[in-house]
């Protein structure tokens, strides 16, 4: 079984599909200042009152290196698809491996900040590093002086230029980048140097038109040119960087891969001209092996046993096992993820059912039946905590928002003032005569989401809510697209046949992230369908405070918007139609004698600081 | 007897394109598809995903993805020409005599759609290490269940037939998967005795098959051997314990019937000493439904063991299988399943002519 966490714009995620854990696969999305207002030559005014919050310092300082050599075995048991890290699949496994191969532009630390990796600078509009001009925004990226690829060949701003060219070109066959961010980039200045402009238009989005927020997403990773250039466009994702010859690729991270092993072992060498101008340090193992196992309770007895020295890819799901098998606790390290556990209201639905008003009263109601601490202690063991929020604690933009209590007076009071009135079976009738009576979906791939559903369906059933729960294959059934499944297909979220259906998301760390999870046009029954606001929610207000996201470059407006966002995500009484439930652990094993390892909730994944890590 | 192999392996050819006939289908079938991907990811468009779809030819009809696959059509023709090689002669026939030289007609599994590795290649390189656990497996399998079978034949009733019976009905009772982690528990996680999965100690020994792992062998012969019996051990335990149990169960059946024949009354009457009697005279006939069983059940030792492969991450066919499966990797999948059922054919084949050499009675001709 594999995991699959599907990007969305580069920061949100769907986690419907077997297995896995939490971290987004693909670009870091940035949370940074973003497009300029509607306005024309519109430069960014900051906030005379607050500062604009800090996105690039951090808490992580690796301890030096203490002693060189030797293998390092990294336990995992979900084998990556590609060695093209996020572009030709989408694992978060993909990352984890060979995101110590090819490095981007930049990346996120285990707090959630932003550093360079290939770049020395993070380019934002408070340091200058972005300017807005009208209708077009410029991003200065100084790569790194004297940096080359592991065949010696210079990275230059070249790299970038091609990049961008090699993305967009039509004969791109199976990236699952696309083309969004990349279509808005005009051309990169700089040529065979170091330092370089990338220069971005407007582009329409939603009801507005917005530079790409996102951009330090974008070169993530960075290819070399001169590599890229050795075949078709169309060609690519087969014949370079393959699985049968890795050592042939061309590499930027501190470790280059030698040989592949299919469903046992991938074998990676230090990229020695990382170590000589990019690091400038000796490489503190020889050899670094990710060894695959087929599922997480032999990856723990693997580690338990000694065959690997850090084992990744475990979430809340697994503490029970590793406390079962005797993993000590300092060998566990387990934090707070990205991925959200949530259910996803089918807001158009209700109201086809029960009418405008109805619909709200419903769902306003029904946020007070939820007894979330009841599901996270039957379902999880009390491993995680309850959420009404969709953001991470961790994010700058997060607002602390009281959550809403239980409340199951409440809810049946408020539909009784609504008109909603119980039959003699209990089950309410809507004031337009229909009979209350619900379908909740989840997917076959993770049976703790039946039970969640059982549960929830016994909360509603105490405010007069019939709710029906079936199980589908995730796909096509659950996320088939709109032309892959049939209109009539139950559950489909997609068409809209569902009421309730659960999954997770992976909140990222770029404030738009949500613009197409929530921007009433990108209902997927509208324009092309490829949208992916399944919820169907359609608010004005939420509609304005996203755009206020997209048109505008100030940190502190930023956090405004966000918070209204928030606001209207939290308070039952806006009805809306997404109820987060908890945030999924990340946990990693790692042995005492490791140094430098830190859990990395972000997409840049467990291996972010690879190049840090040795054993004493 | 070679008229009756030649007429057995013609009367193949229909069974088997039948089979592809039908796994094909079911494989297009079933949801989802190289596409799923993509599912849910907004950054491809629809143009994105027509190109994806041109260049692994599934924007063709259903019955011209298995034409191709088959190797009568050629990737490059069109309408009615689909037929012709580029050569302008029948595609289907052999690539020295003009045709193509795609699909499994020419030996040509294609490509993996996930890793872009020709199938011929990924299967080459699993096959061993399958086989590997499989032979091992199959020889201690039919060892434990000959003497199982035949000692509960032979003590019927008592307590050692007891024993064996309870033993049976207990291992064949255990599910593949769950014996197999209850092993890693116990052994691995618990005492430490035997690794955890994989075929090779990643730390000490090179990848499994490359020229590295050959240079070790010769090198450090003896950790090389005790490297992989220690990673066979507990898949082995697994396969054996849940195969041997029905395969006794046979034994002992054929054994008593057969025990029970003149034949042997005869021999004991004669004073032919008891152990002759029972491997000599009644044991050789006890082995013709034994045979037949075998022949069933062989070719399912390689792909059969895909719950084992799994469970202890051994990297070869049915691990792969499962793997292309989910990364609906239609060309893996396929050619896992027509080898397989090449192998059925083949075995029963084989059960065949084994048949008339364990029973003299038997002719073909």
């Amino acid at each position: 079984m594999h995991k699959r966490i599907f990007s969305l714009l580069a920061m949100a995620a769907i986690v419907a599909s077997a297995c896995g854990s939490s971290a987004t696969p693909s670009p870091v999305a940035t949370a940074q200042p973003t497009t300029a207002p509607a306005t024309p030559v519109a430069t960014p005014v900051s906030s005379p009152t607050a500062p604009a919050p800090d996105l690039t310092t951090t808490t992580y300082k690796p301890e030096a290196v203490g002693k060189t050599g030797g293998k390092l075995v990294l336990g995992e048991w979900q084998e990556p698809v590609t060695i093209w890290s996020g572009m030709y699949d989408n694992s978060a496994t993909d990352v984890e491996a060979f995101g110590m191969s090819l490095w981007g532009l930049w990346n996120a630390t285990a707090d959630y900040k932003f550093y360079g990796q290939l770049a020395t600078n993070v380019p934002t509009v408070s340091n200058g590093g972005v300017v807005l001009n009208g209708t077009n925004m410029d991003v200065t990226i100084n790569l790194r002086p004297g940096a080359n690829w592991s065949d010696g060949q210079p990275i230059t701003c070249d790299d970038l230029a091609y990049e961008v060219q090699w993305m967009m070109d039509a004969g791109q066959v199976g990236n699952v980048q696309g083309h969004i961010g990349w279509e808005n980039i005009s051309g990169v200045d700089g040529g065979t140097g170091t330092n370089c402009v990338a220069h971005f238009t407007k582009i329409p989005q939603g009801k507005t038109t917005a530079v790409y927020e996102g951009y330090l997403g974008l070169w993530y990773p960075l290819l070399p040119k001169h590599y890229l250039q050795t075949v078709s466009v169309a060609d690519a994702g087969t014949k370079l960087y393959t699985q049968k010859s890795p050592q042939t690729g061309v590499y930027s991270g501190p470790y280059m891969p030698t040989k592949w092993a299919a469903g046992a072992e991938i074998d990676f060498v230090p990229n020695p001209q990382f170590w000589s101008t990019i690091k400038k340090a000796t490489a503190p193992f020889d050899t670094v092996v990710f060894k695959y196992y087929s599922d997480a309770t032999a990856e723990i007895a693997g580690f338990k046993n000694g065959e690997t020295d850090v084992a990744m890819n475990y979430n809340h799901n697994d503490l029970a096992t590793l406390k079962t098998q005797g993993i000590p606790d300092a060998e566990v390290d387990a934090i707070n993820g990205t991925t959200y556990e949530q259910h996803s209201w089918n807001y158009a639905d209700l109201v086809k059912k029960f009418g405008a008003d109805g619909a709200k009263t419903l769902m306003t109601a029904i946020h007070y039946a939820y007894n979330k601490d009841d599901i996270i202690q039957r379902i999880t063991g009390g491993t995680v905590a309850a959420t009404c929020n969709f953001n991470s604690p961790l994010v700058w933009y997060f607002k602390d928002i009281p959550c809403p209590t239980l409340d199951v007076a409440k809810a049946n009071s408020i539909l009784d003032a609504a008109g909603f009135t119980k039959g003699s079976d209990g089950i309410r009738v809507a004031p337009n005569g229909t009979k209350v009576e619900l379908l909740g979906c989840t997917s076959k791939s993770r049976p703790y989401r039946g039970n969640t559903m059982t549960l929830v369906a016994s909360y509603l059933k105490q405010i007069g809510v019939l709710l029906d729960t079936k199980v589908v294959p995730t796909t096509p059934d659950l996320f088939g697209g709109w032309t892959e499944q049939g209109s009539d297909v139950p559950c489909n979220t997609t068409h809209g046949n569902f009421d309730v259906a659960e999954f997770a998301w992976v909140s990222g760390i770029d404030p738009l992230g949500i613009y197409s999870l929530y921007y009433s046009t990108y209902d997927p029954s509208q324009g092309d369908h490829s949208g992916v606001n399944y919820i169907r929610v359609n608010l004005p207000a939420l509609d304005s405070a996203l755009n206020d996201l997209a048109t505008t470059t100030d940190l502190t407006k930023i956090m405004a918007a966000e918070a209204t966002i928030q606001e209207l995500y939290v308070d039952p009484a806006n009805a809306f139609p997404e109820i987060p439930l908890y945030f999924w652990k990340t946990v990693e094993l790692k042995g005492t004698n490791m140094h430098n390892v830190v859990n990395n909730a972000t997409s840049a994944t467990n291996t972010w600081n690879v190049e840090d890590w040795w054993r004493s | 007897m070679i008229r009756y192999i030649i007429r057995r392996l013609i009367g193949a050819i229909p069974t088997l394109f039948i089979i592809s006939l039908l796994i094909y289908g079911f494989v297009l079938l079933s949801p989802g598809g190289p596409t799923a991907r993509f599912a849910m990811n907004p950054k491809i468009t629809p143009e994105a995903l027509a190109a994806f779809e041109h260049r692994w030819g599934l924007d063709q009809p259903v019955y011209v993805q298995y034409c191709r696959w088959l190797g009568v059509c050629n990737p490059d023709g069109q309408g009615l020409g689909v037929v012709l090689s580029n050569h302008g002669l029948p595609n289907l026939l052999p690539g020295f005599m003009g045709g193509g030289d795609n699909g499994v007609l020419h030996f040509d599994l294609g490509l993996s759609s996930a890793s872009g590795v020709p199938v011929s290649e990924v299967i080459a390189e699993r096959f061993p290490r399958t086989l590997a656990l499989a032979g091992v497996a199959l020889v201690l399998w039919l060892t434990l269940a000959l003497i199982l079978g035949v000692t509960s034949a032979v003590k019927r009733y008592t307590k050692v037939d007891n024993a064996i019976t309870v033993f049976n009905y207990v291992a064949y009772s255990f599910p593949t998967f769950w014996l197999g982690l209850l092993l890693i528990i116990i052994f691995s996680s618990m005492l430490g005795w035997f690794p955890a999965g994989g075929m090779w100690d990643v730390r000490n020994t090179p990848i499994f098959g490359t020229s590295d792992y050959w240079a070790y062998v010769g090198q450090h012969p003896l950790n090389a051997f005790a490297d992989l019996v220690k990673h066979l051990a507990l898949p082995v335990i697994t396969l054996v314990a849940v195969s041997v149990a029905g395969d006794s169960r046979f034994v002992r059946a054929a054994m008593i019937d057969a025990l029970r024949q003149d034949f042997v009354r005869t021999a004991r009457a004669k004073g032919v000493p008891e152990r002759r009697v029972i491997f000599r005279h009644a044991l050789r006939n006890a082995l013709l439904p034994v045979v037949t069983n075998i022949g069933l059940e062989l070719p399912f030792l390689f792909t059969g063991a895909i719950a084992t492969e799994t469970v202890f991450s051994w990297p070869g066919m049915g691990a792969q299988f499962i793997t292309s499966i989910g990364q609906y990797d239609y060309p893996v999948v396929m050619g896992i399943s027509v080898i397989t059922a090449v192998l059925v054919v083949g075995a029963n084949l084989l059960a065949d002519i084994i048949y008339a050499i364990v029973d003299p009675r038997i002719s073909y001709g």
